[in-house]
Formats: structure tokens, sequence, C-alpha cells
């Protein structure tokens, strides 16, 4: 059985940068289970909002669970007002991750690569940039230092959160679309030109995926990025959710992939695609299925 | 578990209890990692077609006050997927449910085709989906017109005349009893009410609807009222069972609808909210009725 609806407390609630917050609750139950790259259903406390906010993990940090959110509606604000020790009900953890397939990074018995560093770019967009803290954790702490990783972030005006993910990246360059904010003026593409050509030298950096997580038009050129240099990608799609459990298919979309999912359906051109829930089969997918939404 | 025995006969079948799932908001592979399906008096699984649909582009899902809104547009794997040895249908009578199969289409072909197919599995009943207000043609074209609700069931029914056959009826219409009554004529052998109401959300920022179909379906405690009426007027006209469906989350939602004159009852929306739903609504029933007996 998975984990049900249940009340967590609030231990922290805090501000994270402007219209940002990090709300961090007891849950053991989830935290002992979630995985980079899940995330969870959160309930606002009101009746007639009725549908669950989908939260990416940020980090766990022992039996308590953090998600870092931007206030954007009615739901987000409130859930940004609670107090420490108020009660939220929240559904996890949810979804595929990063991770969630053999032979991963992570997954060392399977992973022929296990006994050799290797090089992990971390391509992040705004609030894509938390979850990717998670999961550099978790390489870190499989690999035991086999593992350089490196940092690309992508901001809209000033930077943020970049001293918590330096705890767990061996380097971070950032790029703002403000001049002088970042580390390079421009988006995180120009500061993967500008930077991440020194690190694709070797083997095994091909072998490890780019992580990535940010906004869609952002994510499709870094999938395009990596795929144009030989790398694979994991990419952490975002969708509106009904359910997030696998039920309603309201985040259903077309993938190439002709296996894992539902189908085969054809398309308008006689193809064959596969549909796939966005909240069970992803939100983390392969970047070489997606077919990228037009901007 | 408490050892009340809440069975109900729905046109020949069994159900253990009158609590059922709504179409298109139970998935076996997805929700029995919650519950086991036997434990409700039937599972309706999601509307299938003959052939594969897509479904409708996103976003399909808006929240509205106390309800949400939803245009999926029957996005199913078809009719052969849902039947074959691995899918859903196998599943859940493996696991000992009740199942009434949703059917849909897009022409009277494709819905005799697919009761068919229906009739001849081991699907307990037969839910037809004439409401759908999610499909371009098809779905509600036939729901909205007593006639062609009627000349559809009818034509359906010839297709299966060994299952139960539930016609899904749309609250989308002037007088909702004109068509109850005429699918009844037609050999309903039940009706399943109601579908969700036509609605549309429109984010202000964009100037545009929120749903990139424009509009969808509103379902949820925010349409239970209209539900509850709807079922009340069809119940004091109609000689065949009634499941009652719209907002169901709480026992006490169930009771109205039972007071109204429904048979059974399904829960739909909830089930988004909350997995456990349900066998939650179904838990709490029995503790009131069993509390109502001993006078509490």
């Amino acid at each position: 059985m998975s984990g049900m609806r249940e009340k967590y407390r609030i231990v922290e609630n805090d501000w994270v940068a402007h219209g940002i917050f990090e709300t961090v609750v007891s849950a053991p139950q989830i935290a002992e289970k979630a995985r980079p790259g899940q995330f969870l259903n959160v309930y606002i406390p009101d009746g007639p909002m009725l549908l669950p906010r989908p939260f990416s993990v940020s980090d766990v940090r022992g039996s308590n669970i953090s998600i870092i959110y931007k206030v954007k509606g009615g739901g987000t604000a409130l859930l940004s007002e609670l107090a420490e020790g108020c009660e939220v009900e929240a559904l996890g953890p949810l979804g595929t991750g990063f991770f969630d397939y053999p032979g991963s990074l992570t997954d060392l018995g399977r992973d022929h690569f296990a006994d050799r560093k290797v090089t992990v770019f971390l391509i992040g967009g705004g609030l894509g940039i938390p979850p990717l803290l998670y999961a550099a954790r978790a390489i870190k702490a499989a690999r035991h230092g086999r593992a350089q990783i490196v940092a690309f972030l992508g901001y809209p005006g000033d930077p943020w959160y970049t001293k918590q993910l330096l705890n767990h990246v061996d380097k971070v360059f950032s790029a703002s679309d403000m001049p002088g904010r970042a580390d390079i003026s421009g988006t995180v593409i120009d500061a993967m030109d500008a930077k991440a050509r020194g690190y694709l030298g070797d083997r095994e950096t091909a072998n490890a995926p780019a992580l990535i997580c940010g906004p869609e038009a952002m994510m499709s050129a870094a999938a395009q990025w990596c795929a144009g240099h030989g790398l694979k990608s994991r990419v952490s799609l975002e969708a509106r959710l009904g359910c997030g459990y696998g039920v309603c298919r309201g985040c259903s979309r077309v993938f190439k992939s002709p296996e894992g999912g539902e189908g085969p359906y054809m398309d308008y051109s006689g193809t064959k695609r596969t549909v796939k829930k966005v909240c069970v089969h992803g939100p983390v997918f392969w970047g070489d299925e997606i077919i990228w939404k037009k901007p | 578990m408490t050892g009340i025995d809440l069975s109900v006969n729905i046109c020949g079948v069994e159900w253990k209890n009158p609590i059922a799932t709504a179409s298109g908001t139970y998935s076996y592979f997805e929700s029995s990692r919650y519950y086991k399906p036997d434990r409700l008096g039937c599972i309706t699984t999601k509307g299938v077609s003959i052939n594969p649909w897509n479904g409708n582009p996103g976003p399909r899902i808006a929240e509205t006050y106390g309800g949400m809104l939803n245009s999926i547009g029957l996005e199913n794997p078809g009719i052969d997927a849902y039947l074959s040895p691995s899918g859903e249908l196998r599943m859940l009578k493996k696991a000992g449910a009740t199942v009434m199969a949703n059917i849909a289409g897009h022409t009277v072909r494709e819905y005799c085709e697919a009761a068919e197919k229906i009739a001849s599995s081991e699907a307990d009943m037969i839910e037809l989906n004439i409401s759908c207000p999610n499909v371009e043609c098809g779905g509600l074209v036939f729901g909205r017109d007593p006639k062609a609700a009627g000349d559809l069931t009818k034509e359906v029914k010839r297709h299966c005349p060994g299952k139960p056959l539930v016609v899904k009826l749309s609250p989308n219409v002037t007088d909702i009893t004109t068509v109850a009554l005429s699918v009844q004529e037609a050999g309903a052998d039940a009706v399943s009410m109601i579908n969700t109401l036509l609605g549309m959300r429109i984010d202000t920022m964009a100037g545009k609807p929120v749903l990139a179909k424009g509009s969808g379906g509103l379902s949820g405690p925010a349409i239970h009222p209209v539900a509850v009426y709807m079922v009340y007027e069809c119940a004091k006209i109609l000689d065949i069972p009634i499941i009652a469906m719209g907002g169901v989350s709480k026992a006490d939602d169930a009771l109205e609808f039972f007071y109204a004159g429904a048979k059974a009852v399904a829960v739909g929306t909830a089930a988004i909210v909350d997995p456990e739903a349900p066998v939650k609504i179904l838990a709490e029933l029995e503790k009131k009725i069993i509390d109502r007996r001993e006078g509490k």
C-alpha cells in the first residue's frame, strides 16, 4: 500500500526569496520513502480549495521534508502563511524520479561506472532549482566522492539558493537575465556554452545523464544542448495535475517513446506515439522521449 | 468489517454495498495501491471506446470554488487494451470486484461495437456514456435529446441483451426527466446521474479560458444539490433504479441521495482529492447506520 493522505505538522515556514517560500513538514513516513524528483500532494486547509497542490521534494532532512514554491494564488498564499505547529494534509511521495531506472547514478549495483568518478550536470531554472539539491545530495551519498557535480542555474533577476546548493555541489555557474547579478549575463544555455565544454571530455560524463528541472522552454533548450553534446538527460516536467496519482488523466501527454506508457496511439501524421501520465510515469522523463511544447 | 448488510441488487447484479466509483476517477493499476477494489459495491471503469482516444490538449483541469472542471476528452487506450489478459477488467475480476464498464463512442455504430465486446466479457454491467461534455461528436449529442438518447439506448441494448445496461444522464438539459423516461422506455435497466455540468473558468491575466478546450465539466461538492434535486425528480417517475453521483464527499451526501430515491451512490471527484475517499465514505456510512440503529 502507498502512503495515504495524512496530516503532518509544519516545523518551519520560511521566506526564501521574493515570492518564494520553503515549508518543512515533519513526515517520517514520506521522508523515509521519498526519492529525488518525486513530489507530494499538499492539500490546502480551506474547504472549497479541493485539489492538491503538487510540489517537488526539495530536500529530506531526517524525518523532515522540505518543499520550495512560489506563491501564485490563494492556495499557495495560504500555505505560506501557516504557522509552525499547524497541520497540513499531504499524500506521497508520488511519481517517478530522477534515478528511478535500473543502472542509474545512485543504483551502483548495476552501474558499470560505479567505481569511477563521473561528472554530473545539474541544469536548473528558477523554481526548478531546489529539487536538484536533493538529487545532488543523493548522488554524493551513493557514490562517496566518486562524483563531480556541476550546476548550471538560470534565474530571472537575482540568484537565490546557490549557497544551499554549494554544500552538495562542486561547482555552480549562475546565469541571470539581469546584467551583473550572476556569474553570467544571459540564459542557463549561455552559461553552459561558456563553461560546460571543459567538463565534457571523458567517457564517464557521457554515461551520466544531466538532470534538468525548470520552465518548459528552458528545459527544452537544455535537453537539446545535452543531446547535441552527446549527453543523455533526465527531465522533470511540470504539468497541471488533477489527482497526482494516476486516475484522472488531467496531466497526460504524448511521448515519442514506444514503451512504458499506454498506446500505441497514432498522431496526426500516423506516427506511433505513447500517452503517459506526467504524475505516475513522470514527472521525470528521458529528454529524448519528450515532444516539446511550442512556446 | 462491521457485519451489517448493506448489499443492494442493481438490476440483477448483487453489490455488496451501495458505494461505487464514478467513471474516470478509478484506475485499477493506481487505485488498488490504496484499497482493494472488492471492498466497494461496484467499480465503474473509465470510458473506453473502440479505438484509443488521445483526449484533449492541456490544461485539462481547473479548480473551482468547491469543485473542479475537467476536459479530459475520454482519453483511453481502447477497448481491446481494456479487455486484454493484462488489462484493467481482468485485473479487477481477478481481485473479486463487481465491474461496470463505461463505454463511449462517436457514432451509434461505435457504441454498439463497444457494447458487443463488453457483452461477451466478464464485466457485470455496462454504463452507456451519453453525457460527456468533452468530446466533439458523440457523448452529449445523444444525451441532450430525449429521442436520440432513446434510439441509441435501444440500439445498444440490442447488442448486449444479456448485460444490465445503465445509461448515464447529463444534467445539461432543460428537463432531465424526459431523457430519463425515454431511455427507460428504450430498455435501459438503470440510470446513473448526474454527469458533469458544463462550465468555464477564465484566466483574467491572460483574458482567455483556463482549460485549453475552453469549456469543461464541473464536478465536486458544488454540484451536489443540483444532483440531489435531479435524482429526486427522476425517482418520482422512473421504475428502474438510479445510481446517483455528483459531489459525494462524505456519508451524509450519500444519505441525501438515498432519501432522494437513489438505490446506490458513486464517488468521483472526492477520489481525485483522496484516493481512499470511496472506502472512507463507506466506513462512515456503515458507522452512521449502526449509530442510528442504536439510537445514538
